[in-house]
């Protein structure tokens, strides 16, 4: 086994400076925090290049930096091609975002939506779907800091994965939405410098023709074009990324903190943006042939590679960037999460009449208690990241067409939704264990199409809603 | 009888395995172990031959798990030793991708709900500034 690309104390040390860094910053941030509409939406004011720079951010994940390369290795280049593809539900999110703050302009969640627009029912099985991804998606980053820091410097998984989450939890606890989106503008910035340089040392070190002569002999479905399951996972992740976008409340509580006409334009400007990162993401993939590696997991492949050709400097950035890209998630997916735990569970269930103060206190504590849940669950380090993500995507697709005829039609009814969002899932979850990962989102968005047209043209009382009644107060 | 030395050195014996036997994708993870445990590197044989004719070698850390991927169509044998022992029983793994047929059935299904998604944003969009320009033009009317 090569010897690691950063030694352990250099690890540690980037992780408390930055670590440092961000809750310093987060408690400074957060200090003028007075209300719930300035915890959980920045006091919903949030100006364009804050507004491109945190939707951008928050979508480089650590599932960019390490699973696209992952999906690459595996699925060659259609699955880079493919991963990238999730930048359409950015740009398909830039008019929704639009919707949903002229409709919604008191509203604090996706869940409320829902509630209103459909009912109890669709509510609680929004809900269910909505949760599981969310915690999916934690665990993925929490285990996905532990793996970083294990492939470039050797140190513990267990540890490295303690450390982010801690920090994670800490400044998100500390500033709310305001300290998620300042620290995702200079997360941005760091992520964008360092993909570029990781490219240029990438196709510097490792020549083009080496490595396209490699695959081609030892690994030859890796360009093959007509691979079949890379074909499969073209659209598979175009709508798994939609329905992750269109559901997720990390995107609908960026819409109601943006300024009314800032957020089609965020949302444009982000996808844009994003789009080419998976691209140099994947591509560092394909020279783990030619440079002798062994990857024990792949989903280690994307570090690995890096920490290999890179050397310690390049190891160093690699780590940085990765670390702000896990950071300017979790801490979205933390405070986006705790919202819909305060809102649609703490409030819409256990107390119905709790003031914005006892809100504002109890969605402090569900931040602490997503943290130390996520990290229970990170400790197994059940299976590969790539697999962890794509088991959502059966749920998160069937939400695609209630959340979108829902917002544009009023014919659609809520038990149309219901039922298409428990269809979607559970036959997609069928297709993720019967054919394959790449196939699980398509089957449940397709199924979840044809159920909530056919339910909905079957019901006499379609064409009845109005969307005024949207607009007012919360219920 | 004379014993020959090396047939009194303690042989390490290699133990080998595979995720699975049949891969639709082309990538399956190998996962070996020594016994007794060693930091000596363990050589992997790689052949599309049971006989192991031109095999590809690759050497690998004592104990661990590589991921392999890119294969096409076929059956691959697999075998690990370390040196100076002798390798481990055959792991046998055969690849037989989907179908094209399937693939692009798939494709094209993904196709027509990204056109119908689409289509249902912009028309949606649409008939929202249609009624907001009748409204407009109504209220205009009444003052």
């Amino acid at each position: 086994m090569p010897a690691s690309a950063l030694s352990p104390n250099i690890a540690f040390a980037i992780l408390l400076v930055f670590g440092v860094l961000w809750i310093v910053f987060g408690w400074w941030l957060g200090r003028n925090n007075n209300s719930l509409d300035d915890y959980m939406l920045a006091g919903r004011n949030v100006g364009l290049a804050f507004a491109s720079a945190t939707a951008m951010a928050t979508w480089v994940t650590s599932n960019t930096t390490m699973t696209a390369p992952q999906v690459t290795y595996q699925l060659g280049v259609w699955g880079m091609v493919g991963y990238s593809l999730g930048a359409v539900g950015l740009l398909l999110f830039a008019p929704l975002a639009r919707r949903i703050k002229t409709l919604l302009p008191h509203g604090f969640t996706s869940g409320d939506f829902i509630r209103r627009r459909f009912g109890t029912t669709a509510w609680r099985i929004f809900l269910v779907i909505s949760l599981f991804y969310a915690l999916g998606w934690l665990i993925s980053l929490g285990m996905a800091g532990g793996i970083l820091v294990n492939a470039l410097s050797g140190l513990d998984y267990h540890l490295g994965m303690s450390i982010i989450l801690l920090v994670c939890v800490s400044y998100t606890l500390l500033g709310g939405l305001k300290a998620v989106i300042a620290t995702d503008f200079i997360q941005t910035i760091i992520i964008i410098v360092g993909v570029v340089l990781i490219a240029f040392l990438v196709i510097d070190n490792v020549g083009i023709e080496e490595l396209h002569s490699n695959l081609d002999e030892q690994h030859p479905m890796l360009l093959n074009l007509l691979f079949p399951a890379a074909i499969m996972f073209l659209f598979n992740n175009l709508l798994f990324g939609v329905g992750e976008i269109f559901h997720s409340n990390v995107w609908w509580s960026r819409a109601f903190a943006f300024r009314q006409d800032t957020g089609a334009k965020a949302y444009t400007i982000a996808g844009l943006c994003w789009l080419p990162i998976p691209i140099v993401a994947g591509f560092v993939a394909l020279a783990a042939p030619s440079l002798g590696l062994n990857i024990p997991s792949a989903d280690m492949v994307g570090p690995m590679v890096a920490g290999n050709i890179l050397g310690t400097t390049g190891a160093i950035i690699v780590f940085i960037v990765v670390f702000s890209a896990l950071a300017s998630s979790l801490d979205s997916l933390l405070a986006a999460t705790s919202d819909l735990v305060t809102q649609d569970l703490y409030r819409g269930h256990i107390n119905r009449d709790a003031t914005d103060a006892q809100c504002f206190r109890a969605s402090r504590y569900i931040i602490i208690g997503l943290g130390v849940f996520t990290w229970i669950l990170c400790v197994p380090r059940l299976t590969t990241l790539a697999s962890l993500l794509y088991f959502t995507g059966a749920f998160v697709a069937s939400a695609i067409w209630p959340i979108v005829f829902g917002l544009y039609f009023r014919w659609v009814t809520g038990k149309a939704a219901a039922l298409a969002m428990v269809s979607g899932a559970t036959i997609g979850l069928a297709a993720y264990f019967i054919i394959g990962y790449y196939v699980a989102a398509l089957v449940s968005c397709a199924v979840s199409l044809v159920v909530i047209v056919a339910v909905s043209r079957l019901d006499r009382h379609a064409n009845d809603f109005q969307f005024e009644k949207l607009s007012g107060e919360q219920a | 009888m004379t014993l020959s030395t090396s047939s009194l050195v303690w042989a390490a014996e290699t133990s080998l395995s595979s995720d699975t036997t049949l891969s639709a994708e082309g990538y399956f993870v190998l996962s070996w172990t020594t016994e007794p445990e060693s930091q000596v590197p363990v050589l992997l044989q790689q052949s599309t031959s049971e006989n192991f004719f031109s095999p590809l070698d690759t050497t690998l850390a004592a104990n661990g798990s590589i991921t392999l991927t890119g294969f096409e169509d076929g059956t691959y044998y697999f075998r690990a030793r370390q040196e100076g022992s002798g390798f481990s029983d055959t792991v046998v793994v055969e690849v037989v991708h989907h179908s094209l047929l399937r693939a692009f059935t798939f494709f094209l299904v993904g196709l027509v709900l990204f056109v119908i998604l689409v289509l249902t944003i912009v028309m949606g969009n649409r008939a929202l500034v249609d009624e907001q320009g009748k409204q407009a033009r109504e209220t205009n009317n009444a003052s």
